[in-house]
C-alpha cells in the first residue's frame, strides 16, 4: 500500500490529482484517435502550441473528452482510477452483429508506489513518457490494423469509456494481456494495460435464440495470419415466413412478367380503386419494371426518404447508429471521411447527424390536412363505387377461392 | 559508467532489414525526443510540443509511430540504408549474412575542464543483430508473421524498459544543454546518439568511416 503522506503538502497532491486527471483524458484520446482509421501523417495536425498538455500533440475531441468526463468525475478522479478508467474497442458489421475486440485500462495500484519520486516536474515529464509508450501500443494490437481497413469494409469501430471492473469476459476465451508501460508514484504504479482478444470466432448476440442466423464474414483479415471471423451457421428448419403486405412483392424468378402485369391490369380493371390511393403504385408497376425488381429493403429506403417524417429520423442503415436503450457507444468513423480536408465535412456531418431531432409542425399538419381533405371528398364517391361492385367483388373472392382449391389439389 | 545495452536477435528477409530496424530506433527515439527546449534563463526552460506520425511499412505488416521531424527520418534511413546494403551485399553461403546495427545513446564528458574536447559516453545501447534468410518457398508467410510477432513483442519490451527510468541525464543547464541533447534539429529534441554497425568483414566499422571511406575512394579514382 502507498503510504498515506505521499506527498509532502496538499498543494503537491492536488498537483498529483490534477495531472493523472490529464493524463486520463489524453489517454482516452490517444485510444480513440487510434482506431478512427484514420493515418496521422506529417502535415495532418493542426500546429501545436506550446501549452499541449504532456508536450504531446493528442488531439482533444470534445465528444471522447465528454465521454471520459462522464466515467470520470472530477471530484473522485483518483478513487475512480484506482477501480479502473476502462476503454472498451468493439466492432460492428452492417448486420449488426458485434464484438468487443479490446479493453484498455487505466489504473493506479498501490502497490507499484515509489515515495522518492517527489519532484512534480518529473512527475509530469514521466507521464508523457508514459503517453509516448501508450501511442506506441496502440498501433500493434489487432484492433489498430481492423479500424485501418474500416473505411473499405462493411464494419464500424465503436469505443466506451467506463469505469469500475473491465469486463473481461466479454473479450472471450482468448484473451492477450499488454502492459503499455508503468509509472511508479508516491501514490502506487499509474499505467496503461490492454486486454484484446486473439480469438476472432464470434457468435453474435442476438437477444433472440431463433435469430441464429449468422454470416460468414471474411472481410476480417487481420494480418498476413488470414485471421478469419468464422461464425456459425445453423441449418435449422426455417419457419414459414409471413407476408407482409406492407412491403411491395417482389417476382419471383422465371415469371413471365407481361403476363403478371396482365393479370394486374384486369384485376384493377374489375375492381375499382379510390384514385387517390392506389393509383400511383399502379403507375409504378406498369411503367417503371425495374424499380419491381429492386430488392424489399430498397425500396423500403424509397419510401422512408419520400416520407416527410424522414427529416427527422437518421437513416436505417447508417453505420453506427443505435437506439436510445442501447449502451452509449460513439461512433469513430465516417464512411467518406478519408482524408482531413474531407474530415472537416465529416464534422459537419456528424453535427447534423446529432443533432436534436425537429418537431413536425407546420409541413406535417398541412400535409395531414391535404390528405384528410383528399379522403373526405372521394370517400362517398368511393363507397358507392364499392357498394355498386359488390356483387363483382363476391365473385372475385369465389374465383379465387375456387382457384386455390384447384391448385391445392 | 557501465551503459544498459539491449540486443534483439531477428531473423528476417533483405527486404525488410530496413523497415525493422527503423521501427525499433524509431520507436525508442520517439520516447528518448522531447520538444525544443527554450531555455528563459541558465535554468528555466520551458519545452515545446512533440508531434508524431505513422509509418505503414511496405514489406511487413507493421505500422510504428515516430516522431515528425523530417531531418530525424532523413538521417535514420540514410544510416540504416548504408548498413542495410552492405549486409545484404554479403554471400549467404555457406551460413547465412549476419550484420549489427545499433542505437547509441551518450553524454559528452570534458576530457579536461579547462579544455574545450569532450569524449563521448554512453549510457544506453540498443542492438539489432539482422540474420539474413533466404526468401522464397512456402515459408514466406511464416516467417513473414514471425517477424511481425518478434517486433510486437519487442515494442512492448521497449516501453518497459524506457519506462523504468533506470538511469537517464539529468536535464541540463543552458551551457550544457550540448553535452546532452541533440540540439541541432528544429523540431526536436533527442538526446544525444550515434548509429553504429558491425559486419563480419569490417568489424567496429561507423556508419561516418564508412562514408568517409567511401569520397577518400572515390577521390581516388
Amino acid at each position: 500500500m502507498a503510504p498515506d503522506a505521499a506527498f509532502s503538502n496538499i498543494s503537491d497532491k492536488n498537483e498529483f490529482t490534477k495531472f493523472t486527471k490529464f493524463l486520463a483524458y489524453k489517454g482516452v484520446q490517444v485510444i480513440v484517435e487510434s482506431r478512427k482509421g484514420i493515418k496521422i501523417e506529417p502535415n495532418t495536425k493542426q500546429h501545436s502550441s506550446d501549452t499541449d498538455w504532456f508536450n504531446l500533440q493528442i488531439p482533444d475531441s470534445p465528444e471522447v473528452n465528454q465521454a471520459t468526463k462522464n466515467a470520470l468525475p472530477s471530484d473522485r478522479i483518483l478513487e475512480t482510477i484506482r477501480s479502473q478508467l476502462n476503454v472498451e474497442i468493439s466492432v460492428q458489421t452492417e448486420d449488426g452483429d458485434e464484438m468487443v475486440l479490446e479493453l484498455w485500462t487505466l489504473g493506479l495500484d498501490e502497490t507499484q508506489f515509489d515515495s522518492s519520486l517527489k519532484a512534480m516536474n518529473t512527475i509530469y515529464f514521466r507521464m508523457g513518457i508514459l503517453l509516448k509508450s501508450l501511442i506506441t501500443i496502440t498501433r500493434i494490437t489487432p484492433a489498430y490494423h481492423l479500424s485501418r481497413k474500416q473505411r473499405t469494409e462493411s464494419f464500424t469501430i465503436f469505443y466506451r469509456v467506463y469505469s469500475g471492473e473491465p469486463k473481461f469476459k466479454a473479450l472471450g476465451d482468448s484473451v492477450k494481456k499488454v502492459q503499455a508501460g508503468m509509472l511508479k508514484t508516491p501514490l502506487g504504479g499509474l499505467g496503461f494495460s490492454v486486454s484484446y482478444r486473439t480469438n476472432f470466432s464470434i457468435s453474435p448476440n442476438r437477444s433472440e435464440k431463433n435469430k441464429t442466423l449468422l454470416l460468414k464474414s471474411d472481410h476480417f483479415e487481420l494480418s498476413p495470419k488470414h485471421v478469419i471471423f468464422e461464425t456459425k451457421k445453423k441449418k435449422e428448419p426455417r419457419s414459414p415466413q409471413l407476408v407482409d403486405l406492407n412491403k411491395p412483392l417482389r417476382l419471383a424468378a422465371f415469371v413471365d412478367e407481361f403476363l403478371v402485369e396482365q393479370v394486374i391490369r384486369e384485376f384493377f380493371e374489375k375492381i375499382p380503386i379510390p384514385k387517390c390511393r392506389v393509383q400511383p403504385k399502379l403507375k409504378l408497376l406498369v411503367d417503371d419494371k425495374t424499380t419491381l425488381c429492386k430488392s424489399t429493403q430498397e425500396l423500403d429506403m424509397s419510401t422512408i426518404s419520400k416520407s416527410p417524417t424522414s427529416l427527422e429520423m437518421p437513416p436505417k442503415k447508417f453505420p453506427g447508429f443505435r437506439s436510445e436503450n442501447e449502451p452509449p457507444l460513439k461512433l469513430l468513423c465516417f464512411p467518406f471521411a478519408d482524408n482531413h480536408p474531407i474530415r472537416e465535412l465529416a464534422e459537419f456531418y456528424k453535427d447534423f447527424f446529432n443533432a436534436p431531432h425537429l418537431k413536425l409542425s407546420d409541413y406535417d399538419s398541412a400535409f395531414k390536412e391535404e390528405k384528410v381533405e383528399m379522403t373526405t371528398e372521394d370517400f362517398s364517391e368511393d363507397l358507392a363505387k364499392h357498394e355498386n361492385s359488390m356483387i363483382e367483388f363476391d365473385q372475385l373472392v369465389d374465383d379465387m377461392c375456387r382457384s386455390a382449391e384447384w391448385s391445392g389439389n | 559508467m557501465n551503459a544498459r545495452d539491449f540486443n534483439f536477435e531477428i531473423a528476417m528477409d533483405g527486404s525488410q532489414v530496413d523497415e525493422v530496424v527503423a521501427s525499433i530506433f524509431h520507436t525508442v527515439l520517439f520516447h528518448r525526443s522531447s520538444g525544443k527546449f527554450t531555455y528563459n534563463n541558465e535554468e528555466s526552460y520551458s519545452i515545446r510540443t512533440v508531434n508524431y506520425v505513422d509509418v505503414d511499412c511496405d514489406f511487413i505488416d507493421f505500422t510504428y509511430v515516430c516522431c515528425a521531424s523530417e531531418t530525424l527520418v532523413r538521417k535514420l534511413k540514410r544510416e540504416i540504408s548504408i548498413f542495410s546494403k552492405l549486409l545484404r551485399a554479403i554471400d549467404g553461403r555457406p551460413s547465412p549474412a549476419k550484420g549489427e546495427i545499433s542505437l547509441e545513446f551518450f553524454q559528452k564528458h570534458r576530457t579536461r575542464w579547462f579544455l574545450p574536447t569532450y569524449v563521448p559516453v554512453p549510457w544506453e545501447i540498443w542492438r539489432v543483430s539482422c540474420e539474413l534468410t533466404e526468401s522464397g518457398g512456402d515459408q514466406d508467410m511464416h516467417k513473414h508473421e514471425s517477424v511481425v510477432e518478434m517486433l510486437q513483442d519487442q515494442i512492448v519490451f521497449i516501453t518497459e524498459i524506457i519506462n523504468r527510468h533506470e538511469y537517464v541525464p539529468k536535464m541540463p543547464n543552458r551551457s550544457d544543454a550540448d553535452l546532452i541533447f541533440d540540439t541541432s534539429y528544429p523540431d526536436i529534441q533527442p538526446y544525444l546518439f550515434a548509429i553504429k554497425y558491425k559486419l563480419p568483414e569490417t568489424e567496429s566499422n561507423t556508419v561516418s568511416n564508412t562514408v568517409r571511406k567511401l569520397i577518400r575512394d572515390t577521390l581516388a579514382l
